[in-house]
């Protein structure tokens, strides 16, 4: 039984990666701390949802649809609610970054209505049954996905000549510039990869977890336990500490305290500040934040 | 001429009688707060269609209490700035036990659909109830699950919110009449997108039930997970497993689920209450549930009072407390506490076709003779 709340926990724990990666992308490229990250996950599913149920799309072609849609939105992020902020204080984006959120969510209450929706799995409802151990054809899904996007990423920021521009940007924009790098378009850039993401995300989490106007609180706030965990800023370290944390959350439930499962969740946040304040592979967060 | 106008509209806007509704029209709560909404918007629609209220336009001042107590009070706040004889509340208890103290002060009829038990026990001669109480429903599954399904080993599921916490008393309560001690108690928060936890120390438990106390998107998390992770025992779910999206987003995993209930009104057989749903859904584009269809028989429960004694706060309260009223989903009588709905249904769904299909299997009048 406990191989099934650790398989299940492995499922929870992608998708909490998955987001998370979107979030830190952002915190990279451009240092700025995105807190309606979460809502565009949510409306990554719910241009899904449109395509798919409104228009009639198959999911293939509603995923490109939540793509290009999403790329446009990401855009429109980067025009409207960062790039005229960046000299100003931090926290003129954050404030951006939470008004942005504000919009997105009533944005989508508004279009989508209160009903929480659901996007259909490419891989259906179907359940394998292996060795006694139950595992959601669509939590399968989950991980290859969240396997090959880390992968992927790697390999994009290590091994291609526009990854490591970004990575440029990201260290030194400055630097970047009198490189020759066009920093603007890399800022552009990255926020239009970190809409993807949250397209992919949010068709990740639509079939499982429904798609309602509010979800993305709930998403940004595990991702940023996660970040914090991890290493603010750290990509391996979304990796170990979206699965520690769903595996834990799994677990915690089930074999300890389900009402205090969130408490604990936060109780670990507060420990790896106090122990670890670099998380399990980042920089020291006191210096970041 | 336009301050002519303007005063116009005023003393026209004086001549109507003003009614507040307040509820959840936006965040993730307004999926009930909305259709419950509807349904006062239709009966006030239809009340002016025939004439109002002797001859007075029935003017509904509408204003959103969203998912805080601070958005309620605000809410209430704009409402009692109108001349509003009665107020139709939310349904969230958290949201109402903060209005109380204003309500009291200012002595307005408060009525809604909230079923948590202790809304009724805190001495509030202002508030008035129109939904079974869970002292009622609560009862009423837990006692379905035991006498009708057999069961001897009950799981318990419920929600951390006041609605959770009272559930959770009743239905231990009852069960404890009956002779019984759930085998396991599991607690989840209403945004949890997971409960996988949860179920697998149900399973470790061994029930031959689960009864269940939660929200809507809860509901159709847990029911989907319970058939994911292969957990094959009968379900008795809260009141929000009737909500019609929440069959969309369960699909297959309602089939041989219950749900405790007040009305049925998509699936119902009563013409009424079918001629009924067919108006709220031509008008409003979206099903009711079964929160909806008691709305609009305590807005007409209202309307009727204002009717008989004008709109006069004490005098409309006082009415509410005297009157038996008949409405679409059944009767309704105030008792010592101000509970006005005294009956229960069980239904059962199934998956048929594609498509979930429901039948009332039990019905229970508790109401005060």
């Amino acid at each position: 039984m406990i191989i099934q709340e650790i398989i299940s926990g492995v499922a929870i724990g992608c998708i909490y990666a998955l987001v998370s990666f979107g979030f830190v992308l952002i915190y990279n490229a451009v240092g700025a701390v995105n807190f309606a990250y979460g809502e565009l996950v949510m409306f990554g599913g719910y241009l899904g949802f449109a395509a798919s149920v409104w228009l009639g799309f198959p999911l293939w072609a509603a995923m490109i649809f939540s793509l290009v849609a999403m790329t446009l939105l990401g855009i429109f992020y980067n025009e409207f609610a960062y790039y005229p902020m960046r000299h100003r204080p931090v926290v003129v984006v954050i404030i951006a970054s939470i008004g942005m959120s504000v919009l997105l969510r009533n944005g989508a209450l508004a279009i989508w209505g209160p009903d929480a929706l659901k996007v259909n799995s490419f891989v259906g409802d179907g359940i394998l049954n292996i060795g006694g151990v139950v595992l959601p054809q669509h939590n399968v899904l989950i991980m290859l996905v969240t396997a090959f996007i880390f992968i992927g990423q790697y390999l994009f920021f290590a091994r291609t000549s526009i990854g490591r521009k970004l990575e440029a940007t990201a260290q030194d924009q400055e630097m970047a510039r009198l490189m020759g790098i066009k920093v603007r378009w890399m800022i552009v850039l990255t926020f239009v990869l970190a809409a993807w993401l949250a397209s992919i995300a949010g068709f990740l989490l639509a079939p499982i977890w429904f798609l309602e106007p509010d979800i993305g609180l709930y998403i940004i706030l595990k991702a940023f336990i996660v970040i914090v965990i991890g290493g603010f800023g750290s990509v391996p370290g979304l990796v170990v500490a979206g699965l520690f944390l769903g595996v834990t959350e799994v677990l915690v439930a089930s074999h300890l305290t389900s009402e205090y499962k969130d408490v604990i969740s936060f109780l670990i946040l507060i420990t790896v500040l106090m122990v670890l304040p670099q998380g399990f592979f980042g920089e020291k967060i006191a210096e970041r934040l | 001429m336009a301050l002519g106008l303007v005063l116009g509209c005023v003393s026209l806007s004086l001549a109507d009688i003003q009614v507040g509704a307040m509820h959840s029209l936006t965040t993730g709560l307004a999926s009930l707060g909305q259709r419950q909404i509807n349904s006062a918007i239709l009966a006030a629609e239809e009340w002016n269609a025939k004439g109002g209220i002797n001859g007075k336009k029935i003017d509904l001042i509408v204003e959103d209490t969203a998912d805080s107590t601070t958005m309620a009070m605000t809410a209430l706040d704009r409402v009692l700035r109108k001349d509003i004889c009665a107020i139709l509340g939310p349904i969230w208890s958290f949201q109402l036990f903060a209005l109380f103290p204003e309500v009291k002060r200012e002595g307005v009829p408060l009525l809604s659909t909230s079923g948590t038990r202790a809304l009724t026990q805190k001495n509030n001669p202002w508030y008035f109830r129109l939904y079974p109480h869970d002292g009622i429903t609560k009862r009423a599954y837990t006692i379905f699950a035991v006498q009708e399904l057999k069961a001897k080993r009950v799981a318990v599921m419920c929600v951390t919110t006041e609605y959770g916490k009272s559930g959770h008393e009743l239905i231990l309560e009852t069960l404890k009449e009956l002779g019984l001690e759930p085998v396991i108690v599991t607690w989840h928060n209403k945004d949890d997108k997971d409960m996988t936890g949860q179920l697998m120390s149900i399973k470790r438990a061994n029930p031959d039930v689960i009864i269940s106390q939660a929200h809507p998107a809860d509901t159709a998390i847990i029911l989907k997970q319970q058939r994911d992770l292969g957990i094959q025992v009968p379900h008795v779910a809260s009141s929000a497993g009737t909500m019609p999206h929440i069959h969309k987003l369960v699909g297959p995993a309602m089939d041989g689920v219950y749900v405790e209930a007040a009305a049925l009104p998509n699936y119902d057989s009563d013409p009424k209450i079918q001629a009924w749903t067919k108006r709220y859904v031509k008008r409003f584009k979206i099903k009711p549930d079964s929160f909806a269809i008691l709305y609009y028989d305590g807005a007409n429960f209202v309307f009727s009072a204002i009717k008989a004694v004008g709109p006069d706060r004490a005098r409309i309260a006082k009415w509410l407390r005297e009157n038996r009223f008949q409405g679409l989903a059944g009767q309704y009588i105030f008792d010592k506490e101000q509970n006005g709905a005294h009956f229960a249904i069980i239904v059962q769904y199934s998956w048929k076709d594609g498509k979930v299909v429901a039948r009332i299997v039990k019905k229970y009048d508790l109401s005060p003779k």
